[in-house]
């Protein structure tokens, strides 16, 4: 820790030892019992802190508290409905499938039946035997 | 620098995902006196100031199902949040400032030296805050009001350690200035 350095963390994070970096701390800390510019410096920011901490602002109040809370409220029970939404939509989805699927059946089977029997039929030594016409008379 | 100890909002959140309201009230607690005193401090109008917060709480709970636990410290992203709606704030009051009427001047009669015995420490601190440039401000309100660490802060703001630092050092400095003279 060198005692620019010291002066800058001092001149940016305050007099606070808290507020500084992790990383330096102890290095600053041990830094300060050996530099009296230094103490002198956080003497004087520590009076700015002291300014600075004079600004607070009032907590919220219930009227607050209680907005928040209905939000979420709101929210939550909202998302209970869009999920129960979802749920609902597939399985309408998926009962509208079946629906389809089962009329794309029934209306498609016969017509495949009479064309399977049309083929069958196609496929079958015709029905009447030739017409005798005396040809194949002895 | 960033540290990987557990996120102390991590048991919180998992809970407010689940939509418990135990955990919700607690939420509450904890972070919207955070987020209203981020907003006050950038914002200077508590009005402005409440609706931020609310808003960053309604974003929690969207949030808080879907968290991606270990992936960002939850109230570093939570600053984020409730700074870019002052943002939002800050552009829209500009542009409404640009048509509006220019702000009524101070009475040059009364004397500033009894103004100032008139306000107390706390306003005067306040106000020499809302003197400083927007970037200086956000820097001493996210590191020194709202205490992040320096490397959380500069996170939030989307710059460096140093340009933290910078920022940081330039707004005590003005910050000093504007005190002089005024004692706690």
């Amino acid at each position: 820790m060198t005692p620019e350095r010291l002066a800058g963390i001092l001149d940016t994070y305050g007099a606070k030892p808290a507020r500084w970096p992790d990383a330096e701390r102890a290095a600053a800390l041990q830094r300060l019992t050996v530099d009296a510019a230094a103490t002198q410096r956080l003497r004087d920011e520590a009076l700015l802190d002291v300014l600075l901490d004079c600004s607070t602002v009032p907590a919220p109040d219930a009227a607050m508290i209680q907005r928040a809370t209905a939000a979420f409220r709101q929210h939550h029970g909202l998302a209970i409905l869009r999920k129960w939404w979802v749920g609902c939509t597939l399985a309408s989805a998926a009962l509208a499938g079946a629906v389809a699927g089962t009329l794309v059946i029934a209306v498609a089977m016969p017509r495949f039946e009479d064309q399977q029997l049309l083929e069958w039929v196609d496929a079958q030594p015709t029905l009447f035997t030739p017409v005798d016409i005396g040809e194949g008379a002895p | 620098m960033a540290t990987e100890a557990a996120d102390p909002d991590d048991e919180l959140l998992r809970c407010v995902g689940k939509g418990d309201a135990t955990a919700m009230q607690a939420m509450v607690a904890r972070k919207l006196p955070r987020l209203l005193a981020l907003a006050t401090r950038l914002l200077g109008n508590r009005s402005d100031a409440e609706e931020v917060a609310q808003e960053s709480l309604l974003r929690i709970w969207r949030q808080a199902p879907r968290w991606r636990f270990g992936e960002a410290r939850f109230d570093t992203w939570l600053h984020r949040v409730a700074l870019n709606l002052c943002h939002d704030r800050l552009r829209k009051r500009h542009r409404e400032e640009l048509v509006a009427e220019p702000p009524e001047q101070p009475d040059p009669d009364a004397s500033p030296d009894l103004r100032l015995v008139q306000q107390d420490e706390g306003v005067r601190v306040a106000a020499a805050l809302r003197t400083l440039p927007e970037r200086q401000r956000e820097a001493i309100v996210l590191q020194y009001y709202q205490g992040l660490p320096n490397t959380a802060a500069a996170a939030v703001m989307g710059i460096s350690v140093e340009a933290l630092e910078s920022l940081l050092s330039r707004a005590r400095r003005s910050l000093r200035a504007a005190l002089q003279g005024v004692r706690a």
